[in-house]
């Protein structure tokens, strides 16, 4: 997200203090919310959910598993979120993909391969050589910011300014033919850039490894150049929000999936629903998005019935006739729904988008469901709230769960219809 | 416009294929002979010798587009230009830009085309409208005059031979944006006009329609003379700064804020349509959602687009009817 100017700043902050937002919104009003179900065909139930520019996608995927021996009659259900590099800048991932487009390999030096101990000369040059263990080998190389204007613009505020983005370098060597025993690389810190100019000096790098092997390799080196942390942190926040509003505790109470509706044996075999998330285009508030868009999925699934073989003993696992044209609908009435409350200011706003949540200084996530019970809360920010202003808060998201899943049971439905025609 | 991704019903789907239908009857009494699209072949008069330029390539002795748009002809110049191009700043363009960074004596500000535009130290007013070369107390100070993150409206002065665009803040009229909000379309559809600050007097707004697509609309602000308020203005600095807690008294009024957010919204539902944004379609789009009493946020709902389309039909067969 780009930086915002003080002015900006002031201008949103000036908007929610007095119930008008940047797009004409009042505090507690979402963007108009549209809903796509059925856009994965190969998975049990998919939906996209826009709010805004906020675009997500989840699958659900529905495979037969055990139970554990702790809920015997009860199903399982995983939820992962990815945040795709795509939707946003801080999310630009690690991988040589983005690497190349931002940083040039100006030199990669192949030093030495020299024998520690060496009890047969070295011979050949290059890449494959016959060793007898265990040998050395140095690496250099060096990185240069390969941006047109020849200046690092990492994520986020550049470079390697901000120590949290700096790149770390990666080394991946492959070797063909015997896996060396033991293999140790260690990498020398690279040169601090100096932050004056900026990434004209290329980084350079010097790694070093200490295999014992005593077989002929071929060694082929990759080199992987992340940048950060990049969405990797977002992503697993998300998912834990999202198992504790929807999955409720360890113990399993407070649920808002029924899992028991997933068991088909009990104790010998259930169904285990894998709910993937995939944040496409992030404008904020992406925990509503997918939450609302786990909802739809999950409303989209259909689970084969499944036919269980009379007549299974003890402890085999009994014959299951999965039938490929039947289908269960998911029961979605107790599924949840999240609002994310976020307070700047002294006022709380309900929907933000990436600038407003600039402004935040903390937010609250709660699910509701159907019959105005919580199901599951997160906090996030770095100010500390009062215990009075947090249970406003949770009744300020009670009162507006309300419209949001008669909104949002509409437009499931208005999409459910769209699909079939 | 590329996949109008809201959910109209089936009335407004109707009309809105309508009214689609009949801006592009009007549009394409114009030449559309000269349009070409990837792999078409371009006539041309081989008697004299043809510059090859952008977007063709020779094949078989033909002259053949490798892009879909325009053919345009100057002299001996064969190139094609394509509709929905990234932002190609010209001497004079006046755009919004925000810094990224402060560098010696000069600011680099992002303006949405390929590379970063620099401002330099001297092509800047000094805060006391004083003409003088800029010392080393000047450079020292610049962070006093645009920060990072800034949004500042300029002119551009040209290319410098290192291909770097350079451009100059020396009016009155150029310089920091604040109490506003700032938007992103496309810049093909901000066409090159005379005039590009616009002050919408019935509404007490400022709008920016920046060439690179970055468009400004915020409170009116009065372009200040440097020279006269040279003392005032510095106390009311120091004494703004000061009081943090007294900011919701700085706050826009309501009324204005009202404004703002309509013409921003009414700039929104333009550039997702596709349409030009010009002052005149704006204060239009505005002033059709305040006749018909929608609601600042319903203007980005399905029917305020269907409405706007409708109207943007209306007003070119009223052009092309005067013609």
């Amino acid at each position: 997200m780009v930086g915002l100017s003080l002015g900006e700043k002031h201008f949103i902050q000036g908007g929610i203090a007095q119930d008008l937002r940047s797009d004409g919104r009042k505090r507690l009003s979402y963007r108009p919310i549209y809903v796509e179900t059925g856009v994965i065909p190969q998975a049990n139930g998919s939906a996209r959910v826009k709010m805004g520019a906020t675009e997500v996608i989840a699958s659900v995927k529905a495979e037969l598993g055990k139970p554990t021996s702790l809920h015997p009659d009860k199903g399982k259900v995983a939820i992962f979120v990815d945040c795709s590099p795509t939707a946003a800048p801080a999310f630009e991932l690690f991988g040589s993909a983005s690497a190349e487009r931002d940083w040039l390999l100006v030199a990669a030096e192949y030093k030495t391969l020299e024998a520690v101990s060496s009890s047969t000369a070295s011979e050949g040059s290059g890449y494959g050589c016959e060793y007898t263990a265990p040998f050395k080998m140095c690496f250099s190389f060096s990185i240069q910011s390969n941006k047109a204007d020849g200046h690092t613009r990492g994520p986020a505020n550049g470079g390697f300014n901000n120590a949290a983005h700096a790149p770390c370098l990666c080394f991946r060597a492959t070797t063909y033919g015997i896996l060396p025993d033991v293999s140790i690389w260690s990498l020398s810190a690279p040169q601090a850039s100096n932050s004056r100019t900026r990434s004209v000096n290329p980084i350079s790098c010097h790694m070093e490894s200490i295999c014992s092997t005593s077989k002929q390799t071929a060694i082929c080196c990759s080199i992987f150049i992340s940048y950060g942390r990049g969405g990797e942190e977002l992503s697993a926040e998300l998912s834990t929000s999202l198992q504790r509003c929807l999955l409720g505790g360890k113990s399993g109470a407070g649920a808002g999936i029924d899992l028991s509706s997933l068991s088909v044996v009990e104790g010998k075999m259930c169904w285990d629903l894998y709910i993937d998330g995939l944040v496409v285009c992030s404008d904020g508030n992406l925990l509503d998005a997918l939450g609302a868009a786990i909802k739809a999925a999950l409303t989209n699934t259909g689970i084969p019935r499944v036919q269980v073989a009379a007549g299974a003993t003890g402890d085999e696992q009994p014959e299951v006739d999965i039938s490929d044209e039947e289908f269960l609908q998911f029961d979605t009435s107790g599924v949840p729904v999240i609002i994310t409350l976020t307070k700047v200011g002294k006022h709380y706003i309900v929907d933000a988008t990436a600038e407003e949540e600039s402004q935040m200084s903390s937010a609250i996530s709660v699910s509701v469901n159907r019959h105005g019970h919580i199901c599951g809360m997160t906090k996030r920010g770095g100010a500390g709230l009062d215990p009075s202003v947090i249970l406003d808060m949770i009744s300020v998201a009670k009162h507006v769960s309300e419209q949001l899943i008669i909104k949002l049971d509409s437009e499931i439905a208005a999409a459910e219809a769209r699909e079939e025609e | 416009m590329r996949g109008l991704q809201i959910s109209l019903n089936q009335t407004q789907k109707i009309r809105f294929d309508r009214a689609l239908e009949k801006l592009e009857s009007l549009s394409s009494k114009s030449n559309s002979n000269a349009a070409v699209t990837v792999a078409d072949s371009i006539p041309v008069n081989f008697e004299d010798g043809v510059l090859k330029g952008h977007g063709t390539s020779e094949r078989d002795g033909e002259i053949v587009a490798t892009l879909c748009g325009v053919v345009e002809r100057v002299n001996k110049l064969v190139y094609v230009r394509t509709l929905r191009a990234r932002y190609k700043p010209e001497t004079g363009d006046i755009i919004v830009g925000r810094v990224i960074e402060v560098a010696p004596k000069r600011w680099r500000l992002e303006i949405n085309y390929s590379q970063d535009a620099v401002l330099m130290l001297s092509s800047m007013n000094l805060p006391d409208g004083i003409q003088r070369r800029r010392t080393a107390v000047d450079e020292l100070n610049m962070r006093s005059i645009f920060e990072e993150n800034d949004v500042i409206c300029a002119e551009v002065r040209g290319f410098q031979h290192d291909g770097n665009l350079q451009l100059q803040a020396r009016s009155q009229k150029y310089g920091k944006l604040e109490r506003g909000q700032l938007l992103t379309i496309p810049p093909y559809l901000v066409k090159r006009r005379k005039q590009h600050f616009h002050h919408l007097e019935k509404y007490g707004i400022d709008l920016v329609l920046g060439c690179n697509g970055f468009i400004w609309v915020g409170e009116h602000v009065e372009a200040k003379d440097n020279m006269v308020e040279d003392q005032m203005s510095k106390s009311e600095q120091q004494s703004s700064v000061s009081s943090l807690n007294e900011q919701e008294h700085n706050y826009i009024p309501l009324e204005t804020r009202q404004s703002i957010c309509r013409t921003a919204n009414a700039v929104r539902v333009l550039s997702v349509l596709g349409f030009n944004i010009s002052v005149e379609v704006i204060t239009q789009t505005v002033e059709l959602s305040s006749s018909l009493n929608i609601d600042i946020h319903d203007m980005l709902g399905a029917e305020f687009y269907v409405l706007v389309a409708e109207a943007e039909a209306d007003r070119r067969s009223l052009l092309t009817k005067k013609k």
